[in-house]
């Protein structure tokens, strides 16, 4: 810090020789005059550092000591000032810059979208477009308010939506909607049907009247517990019926998988093209540096001018680097891709079962044919298969009244 | 011989005060080996590399050693810093 403080006074180098230099140090500390970094060079000479404004004072000491102060060099602050006095276009130039940097603080050059998960960027930044919130925007006329009723209406998959503007980056922070869960309504009619073919082991009727018994087979879209009730106390009448039905089901899955892959391996060859974005424009330094090159990797790195928190400029400079690679065929182990593909059936179960249902045996066979290998999975089951459908007006209208008609 | 006493050490003594603290009395103090301050002196009579000697008053300090070099200096103390050797009273 003293550093950095002497260098914006001005510092001075001198070089004093005299009988007595140690006289003038002396005269020095007593007038209060601040010097340090002295090296004495011989009997006769010294070297020491002063402020630039104490040097007068230091030269009519050193005439009384009968010493002479010689300036080695200046440097500093002052000096500086004093070289570009005169200096006006550089002057002008530098507050121009400055006040440009300034005003550029107000628009908004970068934009980050933080909290999206299953909405895309693109779809935000698009609809924000349509807002007013893009590269180049004036930040300060941003309304939040404005800007979230018009964004939830524009993308369905928001339910919360914010701007902030941090120097030149808009910051626009994401709340996805959560889907509701589905409502059974208690009050409608339906009946229990079987959602997969199966076996029963357990029954457990919470509403309605159970048409199958444990041990039965059933066929998708068999009707497992009946709306239609008929007691002896009462007329027949139709509820909505609701069971869990537990039956051992079968599934067969088959998943297929090359046994060969392409490889890349990069040749050494490389080119490098530059380019100039300011703002939205492209301004490129290489021919055909937007083509993309066959049978090559393109790696874009960007420099940009920015300090984090406080200023982003419109302006950076891109590299492009295309990797020339060929491709070979490679032979892959069997034995590994086997085990990946037995993972992803197994994980294509779990997800076909659901939460309830469990995985009583598993048998997997392997195939190759034509250079694929396949998988097949083949599990015995123990789920729920109930699923509850609406029951249509002429289903109601013939139970209840084939039940009227019985009862007379 | 009858040792000279200052006023100084004569006040110190009969009044019980630390003699450091009285002025014209020449502080040393020295911080390892490479840097030595001294307080209430009266200026710098030698100043070379090898050698800086000060005028503490009734006492002349010399200090030697290599690379010496001035580091500050006010009215009332000097910092001097460099490889210290050896420092005498005289």
């Amino acid at each position: 810090m003293e550093k950095m403080m002497n260098i914006l006074r001005g510092v001075v180098r001198l070089e004093i020789s005299g009988t007595r230099p140690a006289s003038l140090l002396n005269a020095c500390a007593a007038q209060g005059i601040e010097f340090w970094g002295v090296e004495p060079d011989g009997e006769y000479c010294v070297r020491m550092k002063i402020h630039k404004r104490d040097e007068p004072a230091v030269a009519r000491l050193s005439a009384r000591t009968g010493c002479t102060a010689k300036s080695l060099s200046n440097s500093g602050g002052p000096i500086f000032v004093n070289k570009i006095k005169r200096r006006y276009a550089l002057l002008i130039g530098l507050v121009v810059c400055l006040c440009l940097l300034m005003c550029s603080s107000f628009f908004i050059w970068d934009i980050v979208v933080v909290g999206n998960e299953s909405v895309g960027k693109g779809e935000i930044l698009n609809a924000l477009e349509e807002c007013g919130v893009e590269i180049g925007s004036f930040w300060p006329s941003f309304n939040n308010v404005e800007i979230r009723t018009d964004m939830l209406l524009l993308v369905d998959g928001l339910r919360w939506i914010t701007v902030n503007a941090s120097g030149s980056r808009a910051i626009v922070i994401v709340r996805e909607r959560v889907e509701k869960p589905e409502i059974v309504d208690e009050d409608a009619l339906t009946n229990v049907i079987a959602t997969k073919p199966g076996i029963i082991t357990d029954i457990t009727v919470h509403g309605g009247a159970a048409t199958i018994k444990e041990g039965d087979t059933v066929m998708t879209g068999d009707m497992l517990v009946s709306g239609i009730v008929t007691g002896r106390t009462f007329k027949t009448r139709a509820v909505h019926a609701s069971a869990k039905i537990n039956a051992r089901t079968w599934y067969e899955l088959t998943v297929a998988a090359p046994l060969t892959e392409s490889e890349k391996s990069y040749t050494g060859e490389e080119k490098t093209s530059w380019a100039l974005i300011i703002g939205e424009n492209r301004i490129n330094f290489s021919l055909n540096s937007g083509i993309l090159q066959l049978g090559c990797d393109k790696i874009i790195r960007e420099y940009k001018l920015e300090l984090d928190g406080l200023f982003i400029l419109p302006v950076w400079l891109e590299k492009a680097t295309y990797m020339q690679y060929d491709t070979t065929e490679v032979e892959l182990d069997a034995d590994i891709l086997a085990e990946a593909l037995k993972q992803e059936l197994s994980e294509r179960l779990m997800s076909e079962l659901g939460d309830d249902g469990q995985v009583v045996s598993t048998t997997y066979t392997l195939s190759k044919s034509g250079g694929m290998l396949y998988v097949t999975l083949r599990a015995e089951c123990t789920e729920d298969i109930a699923g509850m459908v609406a029951m249509t007006q002429e289903e109601i209208h013939s139970a209840l009244g084939a039940g009227e008609d019985a009862e007379n | 011989m009858r040792k000279k006493r200052t006023v100084a050490s004569i006040i110190s003594a009969h009044f019980d005060i630390p003699e450091e603290t009285l002025p014209g009395v020449p502080r040393l103090t020295v911080t390892g080996l490479h840097r030595s301050l001294v307080e209430n002196h009266r200026g710098i009579t030698e100043l070379s590399r090898e050698r800086i000697e000060i005028n503490g008053g009734k006492v002349h300090l010399r200090i030697t050693g290599d690379e010496l070099e001035l580091s500050a200096m006010n009215n009332d103390a000097i910092l001097i810093t460099g490889t210290i050797t050896s420092v005498e009273f005289e």
